[in-house]
C-alpha cells in the first residue's frame, strides 16, 4: 500500500500507530519542524511499516557492544540478591548472551559480588570481608549459609549454601551442598569428615557430576588427579583443634592447612586458584591454577588469633568488630600463620583476619571470609566448630 | 531570534526532515557530517526508517531546548524569580530571596523543575513496544547520541529485572541455541540463584 506524505498531521497519525501519544511538546516545540515532502508528487514510499511486520528475529541481531552495553547496566544495577538473579537469567537466554554475561560479571575477588553458584567456591574480596550468617536447625541437624549481616525480617535472604549432618559410628560428616529448587541430581559440592574425637576434621572438594560418577569418567579425557575418589572428591584442607590442657573454657587453639592454596597467594603478587567450574566436565578447569602445581608449593597454614584475657569482665576477648555479640568458645577469628622468615608478605596480610566466626543469637553466627578463602572453604572450615565434641555451647 | 540554519536530513525510506543544526547536531555522526561540509545539502541516513527518525529527532528537539531554557535561567536570575511566583517584582524581594532562602515560596522545586520534568518526559518516550526500542537503540548508536543511547539501553536493561529466562527470551524472541547438556547445568544453575 503506498501513500503520499503530505503533512505533518498525516504523518503524526500514520506513524505514531501503538506508540503512545504525546502531544504537548509539539505546542511548546518552536526549533524544528518537519517539512513537507518538496512537492506531493515526487515522493512515494510504503506506508509505515506496521511493528508486527518488522523481522521478530531482530533482537538476535544487536551488535554485541549493545548488548554488552545493556548486560553491564543490568549487572551494575542489579548487585545485590535477589534482584541479582537478573544477572544470572542474562547468562542463560543464549550461547551468544552468555558469553557477555560471563565475561562482564567479575569474581568475587574482583568486585565483593557473588553471582554464580561457582562462585562460592572462588576467592573472596581482599579488601573487605564478604558477610554472611548461619542458621542451625537442630532438629533436622541442618545449617544454612546465608549471604547478608543478620537475618532479615522479612526473611528474603538469599540461602548460598546447606550442610546436612550425619553422625557415623566412627566419625561425623557434613555434606555441603547447593540449595536447588529442583534437586535432579547430586548437588553435593563437598564433606567434611571428623575424627573419633572430633579434634581434626578433613574438608573435600566434589565436583558436580550431571550423570553417575562412573559415566562421567568414560566422558571426560581428563587425566584424574591422583587418589581422586571415582566421583572426583579430593582432599583441600584440614582443620585441628587442641584444647587447653587444663580442659577449662580457656581458648582453643585451632589451625587449618589449606592444602588446594599456596603460600604463594598471600605474597606480593599472588593470586588464588580459581575455579572457572563446579563440574568435572569442562576443560577450561586449570585455566585460573598458578602456574606451579598446589601440591608442589607450601600450603597455606592459618591460625587462630588469640583472645585477651579481660581483667574486669572476666573473659577471653576478641575483637569481631561488632559481628559476634554472643560469647561463645565456637566464635574464633583466623589469620594467617605466616613463618617471619617468608618473603614478600605485606604487613597487613599477616595481621589481617581471614576469616572470623561467631555467635548473634540463638542458632545464628555471623561468618565473614576474605581472599583467599572461598564461600564453600569458609563455610567448612566454621561448621568444624559446630562438632568439637569436648565443648558445650 | 535569528534564523536558524536549517539541516535537511534523509530517511532510508525517502522521507525528507529539515532540522535546526542545533537538534541535528545532538547526533555526533550528523555533527561531523557537517563540520566535514556536508551540511548544504540532503544527508541521507540509509540506517534510519522515516518512523524512527521522527521519534529522534522529537527526542532532541525536546533535550536542545531544556539545555536552552537552563542557560537562559543561570543568565537572567531574575526571571527565576518571576518563575518562583514572588507576589511582588520589587527588587527588595530579590534581596529577600537570597538574605532569607528558607522562605522561598511553596514550589521550591521550581529551581529543579526542568531536571525531573525532563526525568518524566524521557521516561514517557522510551515507554514504547520492544521492536520500536530495538530500532531506536540501534538508530541512535549509527548517529551517536549519546543521550539516547544510554536512555534506550537502561530502559532495555530494566526489562530484564524480574523476568524468568523463558520470559526474556520469548520478550526478544531469541532461539535456545544450547545443547542439552548445557541446558540442565544452566537450568540447576538459575534453580540456585532462585533459590
Amino acid at each position: 500500500m503506498n501513500f503520499i506524505v503530505r503533512e505533518l498531521r498525516e504523518m503524526n497519525d500514520a506513524m505514531i500507530g501503538s506508540i503512545s501519544r504525546r502531544r504537548r511538546c509539539w505546542r511548546r516545540q518552536k526549533l524544528s519542524h518537519i517539512a513537507p515532502d518538496v512537492s506531493p508528487c515526487e515522493f512515494e514510499c510504503e506506508s509505515e511499516p506496521e511493528p508486527e511486520l518488522v523481522d521478530k528475529g531482530q533482537w538476535a541481531n544487536l551488535p554485541t557492544e549493545l548488548l554488552s552495553d545493556i548486560i553491564s547496566r543490568v549487572e551494575e544495577s542489579e548487585a545485590s540478591w535477589p534482584a541479582r538473579n537478573a544477572v544470572v537469567s542474562c547468562a542463560s537466554v543464549c550461547k551468544s548472551w552468555r558469553d557477555i554475561t560471563k565475561e562482564i560479571v567479575k569474581t568475587p575477588e574482583q568486585c565483593g559480588r557473588l553471582t554464580f553458584p561457582i562462585s562460592l567456591k572462588q576467592p573472596g574480596s581482599r579488601d573487605s570481608p564478604i558477610q554472611c550468617f548461619i542458621k542451625r536447625d537442630r532438629t533436622a541437624s541442618i545449617y544454612r549459609l546465608y549471604l547478608g549481616l543478620t537475618p532479615s525480617e522479612n526473611g528474603n535472604e538469599k540461602l548460598l549454601l546447606a550442610a546436612r549432618r550425619i553422625r557415623r559410628t566412627t566419625r561425623t560428616e557434613f555434606i555441603i551442598s547447593l540449595p536447588l529448587v529442583q534437586d535432579n541430581f547430586s548437588s553435593n559440592i563437598g564433606k567434611l569428615k571428623s575424627n573419633f574425637v572430633g579434634t581434626k576434621f578433613t574438608v573435600y572438594d566434589t565436583k558436580l557430576n550431571s550423570r553417575s560418577g562412573k559415566e562421567g569418567l568414560f566422558r571426560t579425557k581428563k587425566k584424574l588427579p591422583p587418589r581422586s575418589h571415582p566421583t572426583s572428591s579430593n582432599k583441600i584442607a584440614t582443620v585441628s583443634y587442641e584444647f587447653n590442657l587444663l580442659r577449662t573454657r580457656g581458648p582453643r587453639r585451632m589451625q587449618c592447612v589449606i592444602n588446594s592454596i599456596p603460600i604463594s597467594s598471600i605474597q606480593e603478587g599472588g593470586i588464588a586458584p580459581t575455579p572457572t567450574s563446579l563440574s568435572d566436565h569442562d576443560l577450561n578447569d586449570d585455566e585460573k591454577k598458578p602456574s606451579s602445581s598446589s601440591s608442589s608449593e607450601e600450603p597455606l597454614m592459618l591460625r587462630n588469633k588469640l583472645p585477651r584475657w579481660h581483667e574486669q569482665l572476666q573473659c577471653w576477648c576478641l575483637n569481631f568488630k561488632g559481628r559476634v555479640t554472643v560469647a561463645s568458645v565456637k566464635n574464633f577469628q583466623l589469620s594467617v600463620a605466616v613463618d617471619s622468615s617468608l618473603p614478600n608478605v605485606p604487613l597487613s596480610e599477616k595481621e589481617k583476619v581471614i576469616l572470623q566466626f561467631g555467635k548473634i543469637g540463638k542458632d545464628i553466627f555471623t561468618m565473614d571470609y576474605s581472599y583467599p578463602l572461598s564461600a564453600f572453604q569458609a563455610f567448612a572450615i566454621c561448621l568444624s566448630s559446630f562438632d568439637t565434641k569436648s565443648v558445650c555451647d | 531570534m535569528s534564523s536558524k540554519k536549517m539541516i535537511t536530513l534523509k530517511s532510508s525510506d525517502g522521507r525528507i526532515f529539515e532540522v535546526e543544526e542545533a537538534v541535528a547536531q545532538e547526533s555526533q555522526t550528523i555533527k561531523h557530517m557537517i563540520e566535514d561540509g556536508y551540511g548544504n545539502s540532503v544527508i541521507p541516513l540509509p540506517n534510519v526508517t522515516g518512523r524512527i527518525l521522527y521519534k529522534i529527532i522529537e527526542f532532541c528537539t525536546k533535550h536542545v531546548a531544556v539545555e536552552e531554557d537552563i542557560k537562559q535561567k543561570s543568565v537572567e536570575p531574575t526571571v527565576v524569580v518571576e518563575d518562583v511566583k514572588q507576589k511582588s517584582v520589587e527588587p527588595t524581594v530579590v534581596e529577600d530571596v537570597k538574605q532569607k532562602s528558607v522562605e522561598l515560596p511553596v514550589d521550591d522545586d521550581a529551581w529543579d523543575a526542568e531536571p525531573s520534568d525532563i526525568d518524566e518526559w524521557d521516561a514517557q518516550f522510551i515507554d514504547v513496544d520492544e521492536s520500536t526500542m530495538f530500532e531506536l537503540i540501534v538508530a541512535s548508536n549509527y548517529l551517536n547520541i549519546k543521550r539516547l543511547m544510554d536512555l534506550s539501553a537502561q530502559a532495555i536493561a530494566d526489562m530484564m529485572k524480574d523476568k524468568t529466562v523463558e520470559e526474556i527470551r520469548k520478550i526478544f524472541n531469541i532461539q535456545n541455541d544450547f545443547t542439552p547438556e548445557e541446558e540442565m547445568k544452566i537450568r540447576n544453575e538459575n534453580s540456585w540463584a532462585y533459590e
